[in-house]
């Protein structure tokens, strides 16, 4: 019965929109007013420009109205045109997060439901929508991944889930950049910071997710559940229906994963203006903040990165245990060898034998039959013995939202060869070794556009560096995992010089090695430096350089000591060789004050102290 | 569930009576696995299959330990049945005696559709 009823209703239905169905008219009054409602300029992605609107959709196609592009009042007409046409359920198909709206804004279609039953005569869209089951919404943040220029500020996505025993099956929808397979880094770079790659929808299980990020780049997830009710979450869904194939271009800085994710939530619920602080530069836990600020966080989960896990039982189990394991996972060593009296120990080491061939089987596919085949031996073994392993996971001391803010100002005092002065510094987004290290990664650096304004006696301001991107990680690893240390720098600074100092634009990048040291961390880069100047005899110059620096992060103070020097081999003869030493002391999330001093040694002597205070906003 | 009855649904020539079953018996070590068939599998069977395939490493580290997400996952999307040891104990057969993870996915999946007939599968999803 219940069914014969839903089949009248749901033919009922099939049959109103695109017939004759009583319309109300909405008056030309009641249009114009409403073209300027929040619900319609968020559905639409219109924000104010000149005066007037333009809307962030790069295609025609998202348009009904010639000028729908910049004109929120023609585009409402024309939709309100298309409804009273015969290509209302056309429209609706296409655009069923506005169909929906304008029938509630303007009472259209009385004699019918406001219910989803029209949505039987869109098929394709039905199919798509049947494939998010769930009720409850959250927003995933992958945590930053330095090997790639699009997700150095980390990423997230939507998970619509129904219940945690599905939790892994559960669709995502996660916004990216759709890229060509062959794409050179150079066209890579410059399409995502100017334009040029199309964003897109996809819509891949949570388990996909942890796989690409968690197991295969080693990068933590923090998922936070969204206060938004069914019917905001219905509305979302529609909405990514409407953008989800190449409606706006892709920029990695401002119009990003995390901006576009943030306006889907903005549909939902345009009343809290979501994006208003956000115009050219979103970083995604900027999104996160601005979620938590409007009370839209109910609470979070951690998904520790795999490799956090690896290296978390490797040190419960200590280094011998770490060595058995990578022997058993090697072939090495058989799984019943050496710790055969302790039970609970053997299967501690078989587990992390299991886990460390896992991560080795993803980094070398030519051994995978090999692996599997250990793998499989691993765990006949580890099945044998009837006991936990006893090794265990460790929270996460801080979520990303609680770290410091992304972009700091500064104010210190210097003393350079004995004249005094003082400095002002801002930058677009900085975390590095010297600032507060909750919620952020430990070993790893990241700025861009740090600018650093110098003033001294008597003497003009001076604009003495930008960094237009300043990279580092010197992660000790463990003695399974190995270590990585790497940095690159794109700057333009004043240099030292024989003669002076002289303004220098240059790119130094290096590879190499960390350890740690007692409770810090000692990186040995060497790299190469490309250096362009005036000062340089042929403008040009090419150096090789070594960089060496031991660090310490604590929750509170963090120290480091460095030393660098670099010997141009092409264009230049010249040495330069300095050694520096910081020590900061956070002076809450948002603040620390640092001491540092640089000794320059070659090709001049001098000296430099500076006192500095950060505020992060 | 009488012999005949478990005989028919793993060779899966019939339905009906295998849903009403008690599903524990699926699990027995004397179940053997269901026949290889070319019924295409359903949507649910697909996705859990799909799930075996891509999460198999984290699978068998939950199932090693007899704990985590990526068990009960599976556990939830196996047929019904108040032992749960038995489950496991079923899973931990087949990690080891599946010689590859696609086997292991697909005797999960045709297990769920012969135990729990679905109506036909949508179209592939791409």
């Amino acid at each position: 019965m219940k069914r014969v009823l839903l089949f009248v209703c749901a033919l009922a239905w099939m049959c109103l929109p695109a017939s004759a169905a009583p319309v109300v008219a909405a008056s030309a009054a009641e249009a114009t007013q409403a073209h300027h409602e929040r619900k319609w300029l968020a559905l639409l992605h219109y924000r104010p420009h000149a005066g007037g609107y333009v809307s962030d959709a790069d295609r025609p196609a998202f348009f009904l109205a010639p000028n729908g592009k910049h004109s929120p009042g023609d585009e409402l007409a024309a939709a309100l045109d298309a409804l009273r046409s015969n290509r209302a359920t056309e429209f609706a198909c296409r655009f069923p997060a506005r169909y929906e709206w304008l029938v509630r804004r303007f009472g259209l279609f009385p004699d019918t439901q406001p219910d989803s039953a029209w949505m039987v005569r869109c098929p394709e869209l039905q199919a798509w929508y049947a494939r998010f089951p769930g009720t409850q919404i959250s927003i995933n943040f992958a945590s930053s991944y330095m090997e790639s220029p699009s997700s150095m500020f980390g990423h997230t996505f939507l998970k619509i889930y129904q219940d945690s025993n599905r939790s892994l099956l559960s669709p995502t929808i996660n916004y990216a950049a759709r890229t060509a397979a062959r794409e050179s880094e150079l066209s890579f770079v410059r399409k995502g910071l100017f334009g040029g790659f199309p964003g897109v929808v996809d819509e891949l299980p949570f388990y996909r997710r942890l796989r690409s990020y968690s197991e295969n780049e080693g990068r933590d997830i923090w998922e936070y559940q969204l206060a938004l009710s069914p019917e905001q979450l219905r509305t979302l869904l529609l909405h990514v229906w409407e953008i989800r194939d190449g409606i706006f271009d892709y920029y990695f800085i401002g119009e990003n994963c995390a901006y576009r994710t943030l306006a889907l939530i903005d549909v939902a619920r345009p009343e809290l203006g979501l994006l208003a602080q956000f115009a050219r530069v979103t970083v995604p836990v900027e999104t996160v903040r601005t979620l938590k600020a409007n009370g839209l966080v109910l609470g979070s989960t951690y998904w520790p990165a795999y490799t956090k896990r690896v290296r978390q039982h490797e040190q419960q189990l200590g280094s011998e245990g770490a060595q058995q394991a990578r022997a058993i996972a090697n072939g090495a060593m058989a799984g019943d060898t050496g710790v055969q009296n302790d039970p609970r120990r053997q299967a501690g080491v078989l587990q992390l034998a299991y886990e460390y061939q896992s991560l080795q089987i993803n980094r070398d596919q030519a051994a995978r039959e090999t692996a599997k085949a250990t793998m499989n031996a691993i765990v006949r073994q580890r099945l044998a013995l009837a006991t936990d392993s006893g090794l265990t996971e460790l929270p996460a001391s801080a979520t990303p939202d609680q770290g410091h803010r992304g972009s700091p100002l500064s104010l210190g005092l210097f003393d350079s060869d004995g004249r005094q002065g003082y400095l002002l510094g801002w930058a677009g987004f900085q975390h590095t070794l010297g600032d507060p290290l909750a919620g952020y990664e430990p070993y790893a650096e990241i700025a861009v556009l740090k600018a650093q304004l110098r003033f001294g006696q008597g003497q003009a301001a001076r604009l003495q560096r930008i960094d237009w991107l300043a990279l580092q990680s010197t992660d000790p690893g463990s003695s399974l995992l190995g270590s990585s240390a790497w940095r690159l720098l794109l700057s333009t600074r004043d240099r030292d010089f024989v003669d002076g100092q002289h303004r220098v634009t240059g790119l130094d990048y290096g590879r190499g090695r960390a350890w740690p040291l007692g409770p810090a961390v000692l990186a040995v880069m060497p790299g190469v430096g490309l250096e362009m100047s005036r000062a340089q005899p042929h403008d040009v110059a090419l150096s090789g350089t070594l960089s060496v620096l031991l660090s310490h992060q604590g929750e509170r103070w963090s120290t480091q000591m460095a030393w660098e020097a670099g010997k141009f081999v092409l264009g230049s003869r010249l040495y330069r060789s300095e050694a520096r030493l910081k020590a900061s002391l956070a002076l809450g999330s948002d603040s620390n004050i640092a001491i540092s001093a640089r000794r320059s040694f070659h090709p001049r002597a001098s000296d430099e102290l500076l006192i500095e205070y950060q505020y992060f906003r | 569930m009488k012999l005949p009855v478990l005989l028919l649904c793993i060779l899966q020539l019939t339905a009906t009576p295998c849903a009403a079953a008690d599903a524990c018996t699926w699990f027995e070590p004397d179940a053997g696995p269901v026949a290889q068939s070319t019924r295409i599998l359903s949507d649910r069977a697909r996705e859990i299959r799909d799930f075996a395939l891509f999460a198999h490493r984290k699978i068998g580290a939950d199932i090693i330990e007899r704990q985590g997400l990526y068990l009960e996952t599976l556990l939830d999307a196996l047929p019904a049945c108040a032992d749960r040891n038995k489950k496991i104990t079923w899973l931990t057969r087949l990690l080891i005696e599946a010689p590859d993870t696609g086997q292991f996915a697909d005797r999960i999946a045709r297990l769920i559709d012969a135990a729990n007939p679905a109506p036909p599968a949508t179209a592939p999803a791409p």
